[in-house]
């Protein structure tokens, strides 16, 4: 079994604090429940106590969940080796809530007092209370490129976020520490409070037989088996909770949101699970930023030219709340492609299009930084990119050359040799399969190679071809194609207008000067006098006409501008759904052929052959985990983009319809001032 | 004043009456200059009317005190000695011409550059057959005919260039025939201001003859045309000692060259701001598209409708605004533009009239320079003892025909430079008032479409506040009101018949004003609702359309609304 110490990376752990993640998020996007959690946490529990309801019976539901939940148990097994380590968190955990218990009251005014949760913070750090995967989905996915680039940390130490930040970060250690600690009552508790796990044990039998020869206790195996089938269920049923009611009743493990009530009425584990909200609540809440774009400066010569802009932000998630770096267009596409791989499905403020001629003209520059700026600020706006390390590290590294390719590298994002186009998008094989698997596979050619030749450590089958099946998406897209079109042509004639309108008060400047020079020949008193008020009054109207079209490009233009780039960020997230179906099939492919050789195999076992059958067999499973993963993944992103682009949809609609507004008004304003004008003239004047 | 007479003793002279050889030359200078009938007339006039002119002139010197004034009155009554039909103060003929209609027919440049005018005469003047004439017709180029003609033969007045037989209203609609129409009857009026011209035999010819049958009887050719035009009109004019019209012929020129670039450049602005209208209608037409997209999506959202039916109304009003903008850049041409066209034109018959007195002038010159040459030819002749009587005799009849041609030279200046004083006055007043009513009209056609504009957009405003439950920035601090997005309220303009909302002044409009300006040509367009838009979106329509709410609901509505 080579693939153990190969694979022996957090693949599973990561998958699922992503998708558990990914369920607190999307719960909290879409019910109001944000600000509940923070005023009242009695009303939530109650509210809480719904959706898990809504939760659960969906996951019993849906047929493609048991299909997998089969399949999971099969798996299970065979996956714990590569997991194994992690068991021993959850005895960790078990001697941390311990610790952790009697706080229970100030962990429910800690919620609302940021002093408190100082203190718990800091228990946290010291018990290491968020290692356990299942737990707290913002920290594990901070943990996971801890895993990666220990360099962040130490630069992250220093405020109360990162204190979190860093006990997660123990999590991949502690694995090495205490290793062989037995979780056995951590599981019994797992399983009172988990319905869930009990309807799971139906599958223990299969998987205990498969398991058999390779586990040391059979115990472990079981508590370990259920951990991780419970994990594997939760993003598919989870996510598909918010259409359903039903009346079961399972613990919050797969919600990946706080069950508040258990917090008085259940084991510890629940009230350990009820630190997920107060974190969860963090990460939901914005933290005021200031960013500013400034003063843009050409540095270098000729051919090496480029300009850098001074990024100043102040925001308590910066260490010593204030930061100013000088940063080039190219890092705020980085920033933007690392954003992206960061949060598969969830739209980024996309940077403004590379422009190659004309980049050093003054008003080019000063666009750029304003859309920049719009861009920074609609980041620090989202609760959950605010806090990305990516973004973080953009705003406040001092050294962010080395760094910005040292992140790069870890998180396999090639976020600086991106396309030119915003809405292609790179999958990153580490963050599908994980570091080490990514390593295996990058051997290999990399996922983007195999994308060409189809994997060829999977499969030797030609490639098929990706075909969205879910109607939504393929109306969506064409739809996004079409509403960027629309909205090019209207950006376009807007344009056209703008330009229009600069020559058309040029004109008229020309205009009022050769009036003048007709008033100056004094016919007589009265003309002259008529014809410089005449010129004065279309100075004015000139003036009102320059400022309606700055105007006009202030908003309508910009917004316009910013609304096409969202959507070609849209369609990127599209892109990526589309990329990973695609390596799903892939995958898929590679499985199937893995099992059908895996059957070959199974009919005949002799000696001769159980060389053969055993790499089949590891063949086999490593494909079908791949499988699983990707599958996984792409579910995931599925959901999630249906969440942002629907969230999309009502935020541009909004903004779109206030800049019309903005506009609206402002003409009117404008042509009420041009008909005085004219009317004084004539009362003046005739 | 008469060299011939200055020149000392001459045995040969006859003595002369100096009356009888002024009438005689002015008889020959009119003779040459209009008609020889009309010489009559006018030496009748000045019969006639001599002791009534002096009486005329004599009063304001009696009853005005300002010295200055009476020297002014002295100085033109001088000037016009030389004038017999301007020395007529008091209106002895009378002649009114009222343009009725204007016909267009033929082909299309016919329609355009020669249309029919219709007019009536009424008049007493001796030279007409008839006091009353009804329905003359007349082409437009029977007008140029005549013009080229008075031009010619009038060269004391400035004759009024011909307006142009269209507008850039285009033509075949109310306001070309009207605007043409007036445009002719201004011309008319400006002419038979004119006592030179209503004496003409040719304009009384004018009248009479049948439509489309005029053709100038007589010939009057221009001191000098063509090529030697050109070349005498680079020579530095001759000194002028008249400094009024000395001024004049540079300043009108300058008019011609200023009102010319006004022209271009009003022109350029008018098709800036029509490309502008086109992109404003593509901008516009963006946004129709846009709601068009949105609907066939399958967003049955009531908030996304209503986007939708904002995207359209604001795409239709910014269509609409495009094509108030192209109608104000054309009104803008047929207003300003036109009238300056008039006065570009004026100024160039007025500048080639000022030419002509310059190249007498010069001709003037050119005559006593003869007469002093043929009178030292004739002073040698007699200082020597053996000379020929026969020789001598020719060299004084010489003498003789050169300073009879530089008398009638000097007097038609004096003619010439009588008259055009007088109507250098006119002129600059109808210049004035030219001026004055093309940028009047200006104004008034742009106060009118800019407000239609603001109508228009202040339609939209209602859509774009509605779109969503916030009701947009307009609810900005009032957002306790959000259950107020009544669609029933209608909201008004701001311009009422009682002044506008946003001014302080209270100046009232006519109603009749606002009724106008509330409605454009393009309501038709911005009202209809798109039928397939209507079907599929009816959660929008669900709500009975009814403005008025009942006294009830209206007092709870307003109950609530709580500053």
């Amino acid at each position: 079994m080579n693939y153990e110490e190969n694979l022996d990376a957090p693949v599973w752990d990561e998958l699922d604090t992503q998708n558990v993640k990914n369920n607190a998020r999307n719960v909290f996007n879409n019910d109001d429940l944000k600000q509940d959690l923070n005023d009242t946490f009695e009303n939530l529990a109650i509210v809480n106590e719904e959706e898990k309801i809504g939760t659960n019976s969906d996951g019993f539901n849906n047929p493609l969940s048991e299909v997998i939940n089969n399949e999971n148990g099969l798996l299970k097994a065979d996956a714990h080796p590569w997991s194994g380590g992690h068991f021993s968190d959850n005895t960790n955990n078990r001697h941390l809530i311990d610790v952790l218990a009697p706080e229970d009251n100030n962990l429910l005014s800690g919620l609302q007092d940021e002093g408190k949760n100082k203190d718990v913070n800091e228990a946290i750090k010291n018990g290491a209370l968020f290692q356990n995967a299942l737990i707290s989905p913002i920290k594990v996915d901070e943990s996971e490129f801890e895993g990666n680039s220990h360099k962040e940390e130490m630069k992250f130490n220093g405020s109360k976020k990162l204190n979190v930040l860093f006990s997660s970060a123990r999590l991949r250690r502690m694995p090495i520490q205490n290793g062989s600690q037995n979780n056995t009552t951590n599981t019994v508790e797992v399983e009172h409070s988990d319905p869930l796990n009990q309807f799971l044990k139906k599958n223990e039998p299969e998987s205990k037989i498969v398991i058999n020869d390779r586990t040391d206790s059979d115990k472990n195996i079981q508590t370990r088996t259920q951990n991780l089938v419970s994990e594997l269920e939760n993003p598919l049923f989870n996510l598909q909770n918010y259409d359903n009611d039903s009346d079961d009743l399972p613990t919050s493990i797969t919600t990946g949101r706080p069950n508040t009530e258990d917090i008085d009425t259940n084991s510890s584990s629940n009230k350990e699970k009820s630190e997920i909200p107060d974190n969860d609540v963090k990460g939901d809440k914005a933290f005021p930023f200031t960013i500013e774009v400034k003063d843009p400066i050409k540095i270098g010569e000729l051919t090496a030219m480029h300009v850098e802009y001074s990024v100043a932000s102040q925001s308590e998630l910066i260490k010593g709340n204030f930061a100013q770096v000088n940063r080039r267009y190219s890092d705020f596409r980085w920033l933007y492609r690392q954003l992206q791989n960061n949060h598969w499905g969830k739209i980024i403020p996309p940077p403004p299009e590379k422009q190659i001629v004309g980049r050093y003209k003054t008003d080019f520059m000063e666009n750029r930084r304003f859309q920049m700026e719009r861009m920074l600020n609609k980041i620090a706006a989202d609760p959950v990119l605010q806090k990305d390390e990516d973004f973080l590290l953009f705003l406040s590294s001092v050294d962010f050359i080395s760094e910005s390719k040292m992140r790069e590298q870890f998180s396999g994002s090639k976020a600086s040799n991106d396309s030119n186009d915003l809405s292609e998008v790179h999958i990153s094989d580490i963050k599908l399969l994980g570091a080490d698997e990514a390593e295996i596979v990058a051997q290999t050619g990399g996922l983007d190679g195999e994308l060409n030749r189809g994997f060829i450590s999977m499969t030797f089958s030609s490639q098929q071809k990706y075909e969205e099946l879910d109607e939504y998406f393929i109306n969506n897209l064409q739809m996004l194609e079409v509403l960027e079109d629309q909205l090019r042509q209207i950006d376009k004639s807007l344009e056209l207008l703008y330009s229009e309108r600069n020559d058309l008060v040029f004109i008229i400047q020309e205009y009022i000067n050769s009036i003048k020079k007709t008033a100056d020949l004094e016919v007589i008193k009265s003309v002259s006098d008529l014809l410089l008020n005449f010129a004065d009054v279309h100075e004015k109207l000139k003036e009102s006409l320059e400022q309606v079209s700055s105007q006009e490009h202030l908003t309508l233009g910009v917004t316009l501008d910013e609304y096409i780039r969202s959507i070609t960020s849209v369609r990127a997230i599209f892109d990526q759904r589309h990329k990973l179906g695609s390596i799903l099939l892939l995958a898929e492919s590679g499985y199937s052929k893995a099992k059908a050789q895996l059957h070959k195999f199974d009919g005949n076992q002799n000696a001769r052959n159980i060389d053969k059958f055993k790499n089949a067999k590891a063949n086999y499973l490593v494909t079908k985990k791949r499988y699983q993963t990707i599958r996984n993944k792409w579910q995931e992103v599925g959901n999630k983009v249906k969440t942002e682009v629907e969230l999309f949809d009502k935020e541009k609609v909004v903004e779109f319809r206030n800049a019309i507004e903005i506009f609206l008004e402002a003409s009117i304003e404008s042509q009420k001032a041009n008909i005085d004008l004219w009317e004084t003239f004539y009362k003046n004047n005739i | 004043m008469d060299d011939f007479d200055d020149m000392d003793n001459n045995p040969f002279l006859d003595p002369e009456d100096d009356s009888s050889k002024k009438t005689q030359t002015v008889d020959k200078i009119t003779g040459t200059s209009s008609e020889v009938s009309e010489s009559n007339v006018s030496e009748d006039h000045q019969v006639r009317n001599d002791p009534a002119s002096n009486n005329a002139n004599a009063n304001p010197n009696m009853n005005v005190d300002n010295n200055q004034k009476e020297n002014e009155d002295e100085r033109e009554q001088k000037n016009n000695e030389g004038l017999p039909e301007r020395t007529v103060k008091k209106k002895v003929y009378d002649i009114t011409i009222k343009v009725t209609t204007l016909q267009r027919a033929g082909s299309v440049t016919n329609k355009k550059e020669n249309p029919t005018i219709i007019f009536d005469v009424a008049t007493d003047l001796p030279l007409f057959r008839k006091r009353n004439y009804r329905n003359i017709k007349k082409t437009m180029d029977e007008f140029h005919q005549l013009f080229k003609y008075l031009n010619a033969a009038i060269q004391e007045s400035f004759i009024p260039s011909l307006p142009s037989p269209f507008t850039n209203y285009c033509i075949n609609n109310r306001e070309d025939l009207e605007k043409t129409v007036s445009n002719f009857q201004n011309w008319f009026d400006r002419i038979i201001k004119d006592p030179l011209v209503i004496k003409n035999e040719e304009f009384v010819h004018f009248i009479e003859c049948d439509c489309n049958t005029y053709i100038p009887i007589r010939k009057a050719n221009l001191i000098a045309s063509g090529l030697k035009r050109k070349t005498l009109k680079q020579l530095p004019p001759p000194y002028d000692e008249t400094l009024d019209l000395a001024a004049f012929r540079p300043m009108v020129k300058d008019i011609h060259w200023n009102a010319k670039e006004m022209q271009t450049r009003l022109l350029n602005i008018s098709k800036a701001k029509k490309m502008l209208s086109q992109y404003e209608n593509t901008f516009g037409k963006g946004f129709i598209g846009l709601s068009e997209i949105a609907r066939d999506t399958e967003y049955s959202d009531k908030q996304l409708d209503k986007q939708n039916v904002l995207y359209n109304h604001f795409g239709k009003i910014i269509t609409t605004v495009g094509d108030i903008d192209s109608i104000i850049a054309t009104l803008d041409i047929a207003t300003l533009y036109d009238g300056l066209e008039w006065i570009v034109n004026d100024t160039y018959v007025v500048k080639e009239a000022l030419t002509n007195r310059h190249l007498l002038m010069r001709e003037l010159l050119k005559a006593q320079q003869s007469t002093k040459s043929k009178q030292e030819q004739a002073r040698k002749l007699r200082a020597k003892r053996d000379t020929n009587p026969v020789k001598v005799e020719e060299s004084i009849q010489q003498l003789k025909e050169a300073s009879k041609l530089e008398q009638q030279l000097t007097l038609k200046l004096e003619r010439i430079t009588a008259n055009m004083l007088i109507e250098r006055k006119g002129w600059i007043e109808w210049y004035e008032t030219q001026l004055r009513t093309s940028i009047k009209e200006y104004t008034l056609r742009k106060i009118e479409y800019e407000r239609k504009k603001l109508v228009l957009l202040e339609k939209v405003r209602r859509d774009v506040r509605h779109a969503d439950k916030n009701g947009g920035l307009s609810r900005l601090g009032r957002e306790h009101l959000l259950n107020k997005t009544d669609d029933d309220v209608k909201e008004k303009g701001s311009q009422l018949a009682d002044g506008d909302s946003w001014a302080g002044d209270s100046s009232k409009h006519d109603s009749k004003d606002v009724e106008n300006i509330n409605h454009t040509e393009f309501d038709s367009y911005i009202d209809t609702e798109d039928p397939n838009y209507q079907k599929q979106t009816p959660i929008s329509n669900n709500k009975p359309a009814s403005p008025s709410l009942d006294p009830k609901s209206a007092a709870t509505l307003l109950g609530e609304c709580i500053f």
